[in-house]
């Protein structure tokens, strides 16, 4: 019996990073004890335990997984004195500059986590990235013998969840079809400004009627609310800023979605990307970062600078060509079907036995 | 006083032409290839057509960039001082593990190690000393930067701000029935 334990910087109840630790939680346990430890984990979750608890002595051998997605001293502290096997899940970081404008502090945990990265891969016996991009930027930055693999990513989660009702309500009373649907937090890079000037100029110059809604946690709210403030100068209709939702009523957003889209500049897989595929969605974003990789032939890639006008034009283009759509949603469901949770542990399992 | 939410010369939308490389489209099945040269040929065409008046995008942008300042409440200092702090606290995090001993060549590499392992002792106790004082130097700052955001906090009663995302999504309900609202009105006038 071995233990396995998984250590993150933060844990939220609905946060992807956190949701991909418990897939792998139940296929860790098949060899022993295995728990989730974060240093920042959010009130409401109730299975992540605080980093402070991690069990000091361990009565048998113990592997740690460090799924690394930005930086923290406590962590760094805990992984740099453990004497643990330390596995490596790289989630990506987002590039410290683009926050540097609009939270320096944010920026300067982000440095620290590129740095901290560095200094732990002599300690690294195993390391994973969940895209091919991700790998990249590891061995960037000296990493090497870096398996590719999406461990934990379950893109049809979302399918088990009923929709909720008042957030269907809530569709049919404010929002007109088509829908089009941003999922992903509120942060520079994320670019949900250029949506909205894509919903503006759907409405009011190409003379579309077509809804948005944007869904996401607040990371920094002001980037949101600056957004939402241009779409009420601009009187855009039928933009819907719904922050953070639940599974169901994420569920029932992307039942009711014509197209995802996201202006996203720096994604390290984009899971918002291969939710919206599992449920037959195109997707429209920017050929930037991981996303050529993650999306394929599921939707159209516009130029990594592409404005709104550009995106305004995709958008007509996948609503007056259902040829086109239906194709990328065919494309979509198979290639979500190819991250199934169940051929990635199988590997993922693979991969921890041989750390053993 | 920082400003904050300067335009970045790497946001800059591409607003001029949209022009893939042959190699993208050439690796795009012809369906997709076709649908992305219409997507660029209207575009052009709205363009020219006045659609699009020249500039637009970079309006639409300057516009988003000069609402975004205005969201920016007067704790850009306090937010950069806080980020001098935490950088300053990554950069005091002393370990002798941090100190680099890899090198691409192995026997540098192990001299390395070597000196690393035989100078142990003396390293701690150096680290130990920084440690020490740093640790102070930390809670001093600390404390400056407590006092004075306590200070700015009363001054500018920030408690009004402490629930933003709630209020952000109060306000996104709200503004967006006075655009329905907005739209209707439009529309009964037009008929």
């Amino acid at each position: 019996m071995t233990e396995v334990h998984q250590v993150l910087v933060g844990a939220g109840q609905t946060d992807a990073i956190t949701n991909m630790a418990r897939s792998l939680q139940s296929s860790l346990r098949s060899l022993g004890p295995s728990e989730i430890f974060a240093q920042h984990p959010a009130p409401e979750v109730t299975d992540v335990q605080h980093l402070s608890s991690f069990p000091k002595n361990p009565s048998r051998g113990r592997i740690v997984i460090f799924h690394a997605s930005g930086g923290d001293p406590e962590v760094f502290k805990f992984l740099q004195n453990s004497s643990d096997p330390l596995v490596l899940i790289f989630h990506n970081i987002a590039p410290p500059e683009l926050f540097e404008n609009f939270a320096p502090d944010r920026a300067a945990l982000l440095r620290q986590g590129w740095e901290e990265l560095s200094f732990l891969r002599e300690k690294i016996v195993l390391s994973i990235a969940d895209s091919k991009y991700n790998a990249q930027c590891l061995e960037k930055i000296g990493y090497q013998n870096i398996v590719v693999l999406q461990a934990g990513v379950q893109p049809n989660r979302l399918h088990k969840y009923e929709s909720d009702i008042e957030m269907t309500r809530l569709l049919e009373r404010e929002t007109v079809d088509p829908l089009l649907l941003y999922v992903g937090q509120a942060a520079p890079h994320k670019r949900p400004e250029v949506l909205v000037q894509m919903q503006y100029l759907l409405t009011h110059h190409i003379g579309r009627t077509t809804s948005l809604a944007l869904v996401g946690p607040p990371t920094l709210p002001q980037i949101n609310a600056a957004a939402l403030e241009q779409a009420r100068r601009l009187r855009v209709p039928g933009c819907l800023f719904l922050g953070q939702l639940t599974e169901n009523q994420l569920a029932t957003l992307y039942r009711k979605a014509s197209i995802f889209i996201t202006a996203s500049t720096h994604e390290g897989l984009c899971l918002p990307v291969l939710e919206a595929m599992s449920f037959g969605i195109p997707v429209i974003a920017r050929n930037a970062a991981a996303l050529p990789d993650t999306i394929g032939n599921t939707g159209i890639l516009l130029p990594e600078k592409a404005g709104p006008e550009l995106f305004a034009e995709a958008v007509c283009e996948l609503l007056d060509n259902p040829r086109l759509h239906q194709r990328f949603a065919k494309q979509g469901l198979r290639t979500s079907a190819e991250y199934s949770i169940e051929k990635t542990a199988a590997s993922f399992m693979n991969l921890i036995k041989g750390v053993l | 006083m920082a400003s904050s939410a300067k335009p970045n010369q790497n946001d800059k939308q591409d607003s001029d032409t949209f022009s893939l490389p042959d190699s993208a489209l050439n690796t795009q099945p012809k369906e997709v290839a076709d649908a992305l040269r219409r997507i660029s040929e209207t575009v052009e065409k709205r363009r020219l057509s006045g659609d699009y008046p020249e500039g637009l995008e970079d309006q639409l942008d300057r516009h988003y960039r000069q609402i975004l300042k205005g969201f920016d409440v007067d704790d850009t200092e306090m937010q950069s001082l806080q980020g001098a702090l935490h950088h300053l606290r990554s950069a005091t995090n002393f370990n002798a593990s941090h100190i680099e001993v890899w090198s691409p060549n192995p026997l540098k590499r192990l001299i390395h190690r070597l000196l690393a392992k035989l100078t142990v002792r003396q390293t701690r106790g150096v680290l130990l000393q920084i440690e020490q004082y740093t640790d102070a130097l930390d809670n001093l700052l600390n404390q400056i930067i407590e006092s004075t955001q306590e200070a700015t906090s009363a001054e500018q009663g920030q408690g009004l701000f402490s629930n933003r995302s709630d209020l952000e999504r109060r306000l996104s309900t709200a503004l967006d029935r006075l655009s329905l609202l907005e739209e209707k009105i439009n529309n009964s006038q037009t008929l």
